[in-house]
């Protein structure tokens, strides 16, 4: 059993961490499957799943990001009617927040409260990190299925998404944090 | 908000026993990417259309088609300069395994309920609380959809609809509000989920400090019905993979 770090004595509850990912996955589906932005010159959208993914990362920890990531889209991909690709949503999203989440371990519960700066240099190295692990990925298993060509069309949306994914982690992990301190307790 | 491709019919793709399509999707998705099956990856297409016309009808048969023909029209332009020989013959083997795949995994989810889903892999060794967090997560999707379009509205009262003229990374950053309140609704519905949960008895110890299963899954039956559908599965695989033998 795990224990959170705020608070060693208290153990998390596995009732609490089902909970807890259940919920965080739950999410992570709505932000991919509601909140698209369109991108005009090829009338795409890029989806904010990856924000959520990110924030995620970052405030849960390793494990949690890789079984809300890699849930989170791979039910995103079933209800948007892409079953397709779940199984490659769900393996390389989970790896991708496992990344970040292993990079960032313990920021969120090691910076005192009072303080809401992330370091840079950790963010940077796990969006660098994430993003590399989800756009070589999903380049490789398009290829796969689709060839290389089709494939590589995807990489400039995936890059973008990512970029976004990351600021948008990192601001949205910053204004939690400044309305909701509790949220620092859900690391385990 | 649907939370699933499932359609409701009484065909007999819908009574084939779930762990048997799953097991067939399997075999199928690992046939089309063997070398030596590569001819007959036609015919695996033909049999997969017809099962999706009989079973579901005619009008689900585009359906798949609908939501992947920009990457089919990718391949078909893309393709070709990636190979100086072969162009042709390697652009239709793409074209055919794309589909392929895409009409496998939607036979399978527009044919089974997501419960049965859920119990199927189950069946397969998913741990109880893998079970759960996946039947807690698929409850709340369509809850905190709501959730989000009901504070996004509240949002916009404000912007008067102003978000709608902003560039991609400004509508990223108007959007963050909006975000910061879905997240921080959800999160403080964990304890009260958690809560519920150990009311009904998850993660209670016994007296001597053991683990009580007070909550479980039903189980898929283990039957004759699920024999004739293993058995009927085995035979279909076997046909498959005996094609390159039976054609030379």
């Amino acid at each position: 059993m795990g224990t959170n770090r705020k608070n060693p004595d208290h153990p998390v509850r596995p009732a609490y961490r089902i909970s807890s990912i259940a919920i965080l996955t739950a999410v992570t589906a709505v932000f991919t499957l509601l909140v698209r932005i369109p991108i005009a010159p090829t009338r795409g959208y890029i989806n904010l799943g990856d924000v959520a993914i990110y924030f995620v990362a970052f405030t849960m920890g390793p494990v949690s990001a890789l079984i809300t990531a890699g849930l989170g889209t791979g039910l995103a991909d079933i209800i948007a009617g892409y079953p397709q690709w779940a199984l490659i949503s769900f393996f390389i999203h989970g790896i991708q927040g496992f990344t970040a989440g292993a990079i960032m371990r313990r920021v969120i519960t090691d910076t005192p409260d009072h303080l809401l700066i992330l370091p840079p240099l950790r963010v940077l190295a796990a969006g660098l990190a994430g993003s590399a692990i989800m756009v070589l990925f999903y380049y490789l298993a398009g290829a796969a299925m689709a060839g290389f060509g089709a494939a590589a069309v995807e990489i400039p949306g995936n890059i973008l998404q990512n970029v976004i994914g990351v600021f948008g982690g990192v601001l949205l992990t910053k204004a939690v944090l400044r309305a909701y301190p509790p949220v620092r307790e859900l690391y385990w | 908000m649907k939370v699933s491709l499932f359609v409701r019919k009484d065909s007999y793709l819908h009574r084939f026993d779930p762990r048997a399509k799953f097991l067939l999707m399997i075999f199928s998705t690992v046939y089309l990417f063997l070398p030596v099956m590569q001819p007959f990856v036609p015919v695996l297409l033909a049999s997969l259309i017809l099962v999706l016309w009989t079973s579901l009808g005619l009008h689900e048969v585009l359906n798949p088609i609908r939501s992947i023909w920009p990457v089919l029209l990718m391949i078909a332009l893309l393709t070709p300069p990636f190979y100086a020989d072969d162009a042709c013959a390697i652009t239709a083997a793409l074209l055919l395994r794309f589909t392929s795949i895409s009409y496998i995994y939607y036979l399978y989810f527009r044919s089974t309920q997501m419960s049965r889903i859920i119990l199927t892999l189950r069946w397969f060794g998913l741990p109880y609380q893998g079970a759960l967090v996946i039947t807690i997560a698929i409850r709340f999707i369509p809850y905190l959809a709501e959730t989000f379009h009901q504070i996004r509205d509240a949002h916009k009262l404000r912007s008067g609809g102003l978000e709608q003229q902003l560039r991609p990374w400004k509508k990223v950053q108007s959007l963050i509000p909006v975000l910061t309140s879905v997240m921080i609704y959800s999160i403080k519905g964990i304890p009260m989920l958690s809560m519920s949960l150990e009311h009904r008895g998850l993660g209670a110890l016994s007296t001597s400090g053991a683990k009580v299963e007070r909550t479980a899954y039903k189980s898929l039956r283990n039957d004759t019905v699920l024999f004739t559908h293993l058995a009927v599965s085995g035979m279909i695989a076997v046909i498959f993979i005996s094609l390159p033998w039976l054609f030379n």
